[in-house]
């Protein structure tokens, strides 16, 4: 009798000869010479199953290691918004496999919450950040009558509906694996990587969902995601829900100019940097400019103090004296509203924290400082809050209603988070602003350029 | 470990050779001293990140070549343990900067002078990292970290490794032994090969290299290496993925690698000597035996007993293999071997934790309840009159047979 078990993230598949495995199964299994027997990819499982089903192949299923939840309900009702209850139809047409763009404040948090109540099996949600995973935690616990696991953040509870950071599932995912029916990967643009992908890879689940508001990826991590996950079977675009599900914005640009003495040391220091970057022939066009740039650094004359020069130019770009004052004027015009404001390094975050007395989030910040700095902010006791990456993705500050960029990456994806932080409707919320600070004259305004290609930019 | 802006090599397409450094260099040698007095030193009087980054910056500049110091300076950094900064509440204080800056913004007063009054003259962010103090270092020698250095340097290139290639040659049991446990240990598989009667290749990957190249197990090969270096005699060869390059990394005892993985055979946990007494005063018909083998369950499967009893009757040889809460993945496949090999003089203590209950425990021999009698449940470790009886089992069903 052929026997399935789970096996370090990978299904091992022994009592088929080496020679006699089903034709129809041959693209699934790998003959393991280690251990005489075969073995298939984890995310094959129901794949698997049903090849052996079809060919009539007589099988014993140790490896899934769950259960349906019949005791799972749900304690507070959802009725769903129609692009919602769109989105879990499509999703259940490509058979509960698949990738659901919706932009963000459209409400992926509640899709996930049907989805799961739909199925009531064991889940298992990915998330990328501390912050996310403790959000996400929350709303479980809200709406099932369940208690919710903690995989990451110095938590490992875990439970038959667990919310795991991708980096802790990547750490345990070869040994619970096998523990869960449905993967939820939330902001899933997150697991194609090299190493998140492992993740999907190596769980069993035969339910899978993406949630992203920018699923845009390139053609070989839109692969490992349509392979991972499936295709995306729902895109709902930003301007659809604009006015409607999602509050009215307009992005402004702002050209600061650096003071004299900011505008000469920054020639001076970008001088010192391009030179060098000519003297070593280092192509910022290539993947690995950055990694060349820092060995040049350590390896030629003139390293050190080139790599001194692009930190200070950079520096006084992103977050020179006129920037500050900007931010000032800016936090003037809008009395009593929420703002979140951007850096792009946490450097940049606290010298702003320093000098307004205001609360910054970074990865530094602890989880119950964490906490009750994003609780403050939602009540209104803290306007507004300084963050470097964290809330980039994700974090549900629906008060938020303006924001300002003081610097960031060319991302585009970063930058459609960001304006996706404002967006969400709440009470008393008409308009969304999101202002940019752009220093004239530097390399900021190439990387703002690169940053605004997206729909969402365009439109205003 | 040491990070990818530490390691020195020199590529010769295909290879990659690590630029090893020399532990007999004067100039290296106070290099080292210097730091390790510093981090030393530096715990005694509880020195900040900042400062001790301040000061190891000032050595490390001085020295030739920056990136051995780095290197050098980081294992020492692995060394440290840091604590919170000064007793102050922070957190309360932010809290409260944040509030009275809360309460002038909503008056309209943006000025950053009376904002950063809120703080109270306290640096608001005094606790970030670079703030914290070290506590505790865990001192070592020049030699040691010298070495610890040279071996660190093929570590940080293993963790860009695909696969590894070992040829053990002249191996005793006992090295062989230690290995395999490690290899087990870090979960890693191996495709063993005897070549000769005095050499065995092994092929170490994890159980998914199978479906392609992956970096999931990089960290774990390059932890193996120490267990490695710790043979008398061995080749080892790896395939290494630089910058879209896939080059080979060759180590052998030539480097004069040296392992910092203390050599554990000499130690004894206190179960396991109180076992070995308790089980000398209690059975008049079995022995334990010093030397535990390895036993080959065929198809690649070697299992490692951790006790094994010789019956001062018969003469016969039983070996005891514990499985611990760790051990969850391999219990059910090790019934499934012993129903297939019932020969193997094999029985096997579970710990409580790996079932639910009796019915769980019923339930792992579902398929095959002639092994059930081969086996029986422990808390934490087993009991000599537990295991008594299991050998009495043992011996009578293999009598039958």
């Amino acid at each position: 009798m052929t026997v399935i078990r789970f096996n370090s993230g990978t299904l091992e598949i022994s009592g088929l000869p080496e020679n006699g495995s089903p034709p129809e199964l041959s693209s699934l299994l790998r003959f393991d010479e280690r251990t005489g027997s075969f073995r298939a990819r984890a995310c094959d499982y129901a794949e698997l199953i049903m090849g052996f089903i079809k060919t009539q192949t007589p099988f014993k299923d140790l490896a899934k290691d769950y259960r349906k939840l019949d005791d799972l309900h749900f304690k507070q009702t959802i009725t769903p918004r129609p692009h919602q209850q769109q989105a879990l139809d499509l999703w259940k047409r490509a058979n509960y496999r698949g990738v659901v763009s919706l932009p963000t404040g459209a409400g992926k948090t509640i899709l996930a919450m049907m989805a799961i109540g739909e199925l009531r099996r064991p889940a298992l949600i990915l998330v990328p950040t501390i912050d996310l995973l403790i959000q996400w935690c929350g709303c479980i616990e809200k709406f099932f009558n369940i208690k919710c696991g903690m995989l990451g953040g110095g938590s490992r509870d875990i439970r038959e509906i667990t919310v795991s950071t991708y980096d802790s599932a990547l750490l345990n995912i070869e040994f619970i694996g096998n523990r869960f029916a449905l993967l939820i990967a939330d902001e899933c643009h997150h697991l194609p990587s090299s190493e998140n992908r492992l993740c999907g890879a190596m769980a069993i689940a035969p339910f899978r969902l993406g949630l992203s508001a920018t699923p845009e990826l390139s053609r070989e991590y839109t692969a490992v995601m349509d392979d991972l996950l499936g295709k995306v079977c729902c895109d709902i675009p930003i301007t659809e829900l604009t006015g409607s599900v999602l509050s009215n914005y307009h992005v402004r640009q702002i050209k600061v100019t650096l003071s004299g003495q900011e505008a000469a040391d920054y020639r001076h220091n970008r001088n010192i940097y391009t030179a060098f970057l000519r003297r070593a022939a280092i192509d910022f066009a290539s993947n690995s400019a950055w990694s060349d740039f820092l060995i040049a650094c350590a390896r030629y004359p003139g390293g050190k103090e080139a790599l001194r020069a692009f930190i200070t130019q950079r520096h006084i770009a992103r977050a020179g004296s006129a920037k500050i004052s900007r931010i000032a004027d800016i936090i003037t015009r809008h009395p009593g509203e929420r703002i979140i404001i951007f850096t792009a390094d946490n450097d940049a975050a606290y010298t702003i924290g320093r000098q307004f007395s205001l609360p910054v989030l970074t990865h530094h910040t602890k989880a119950a400082e964490r906490k009750s700095f994003l609780e403050n902010f939602r009540s209104g006791q803290y306007p507004i809050l300084v963050t470097s990456k964290v809330l980039n993705e994700g974090v549900d500050v629906p008060q938020a209603s303006v924001g300002i960029v003081v610097s960031g990456s060319g991302s585009v994806r970063e930058h459609v988070q960001r304006l996706g932080r404002i967006l969400r409707h709440a009470p008393g919320k008409n308009q969304a602003v999101l202002y940019e600070l752009i220093s004239a004259g530097t390399s900021e305004e190439a990387i703002s350029e690169r940053r605004r290609e997206h729909s969402a930019y365009r439109r205003k | 470990m040491l990070k990818r802006e530490h390691l020195l090599y020199r590529i010769t397409s295909p290879y990659i050779k690590p630029r090893f450094a020399d532990p007999a260099s004067v100039p290296l040698q106070e290099l080292a001293d210097k730091l390790i007095c510093l981090y030393s030193g530096g715990a005694e009087n509880n020195l900040s990140r900042h400062e001790l980054s301040a000061a190891s910056d000032g050595i490390i500049r001085n020295y030739p070549d920056v990136k051995v110091a780095s290197g050098i300076n980081k294992l020492l950094l692995d060394r440290c343990e840091f604590t919170a900064a000064e007793d102050v509440d922070y957190p309360a204080k932010r809290q409260e900067a944040f509030l009275k800056s809360a309460a002038l913004l909503s008056q309209g007063v943006t000025a950053i002078d009376e904002l950063q009054k809120c703080a109270g003259g306290i640096d608001l962010y005094g606790d970030l990292p670079d703030f914290e103090k070290l506590s505790d270092f865990a001192p070592l020698t020049t030699a040691d970290l010298l070495n610890r250095y040279n071996l660190a340097l093929p570590q940080g290139l293993l963790l860009n490794a695909v696969n590894c290639h070992l040829e053990i040659r002249n191996a005793d049991n006992s090295e062989l032994r230690k290995l395999l446990k490690s290899i087990k240990f870090f979960r890693l598989m191996g495709k063993f090969t005897a070549v000769g009667k005095k050499q065995i290749d092994i092929d170490i990957s994890g159980p998914y290299s199978i479906f392609g190249p992956s970096a999931k197990y990089a960290l774990q090969l390059a932890n193996l290496l120490p267990a490695i270096v710790n043979l008398t005699d061995w080749r080892f060869t790896a395939k290494i993925r630089i910058k879209e390059r896939e080059l080979t990394l060759k180590l052998s005892p030539e480097n004069h690698l040296v392992s910092h993985y203390r050599n554990l055979a000499a130690y004894i946990p206190e179960e396991i000597r109180l076992f070995h007494r308790v089980f000398k005063e209690k059975s008049p018909k079995w022995e334990i035996t010093g030397d535990t083998p390895l036993l080959d369950g065929g198809n690649q499967e070697i299992i490692f007993p951790d006790l094994s009893f010789k019956s001062l009757e018969s003469g016969k040889i039983c070996h005891l293999e514990l499985f611990h809460r760790w051990h969850t993945a391999g219990l059910s496949k090790r019934i499934a071997l012993l129903a297939q090999k019932p020969d193997l003089p094999l029985i096997i203590g579970i710990d409580r934790a790996l079932v639910r209950d009796e019915a769980g425990f019923d339930a792992l021999f579902a398929d095959a309840p002639q092994i059930k009698e081969r086996c029986w449940l422990f808390r934490d470790f087993p009991g000599v009159t537990a295991t008594l009886n299991a050998l009495k089992r043992f011996e009578r069903s293999s009598a039958s047979k």
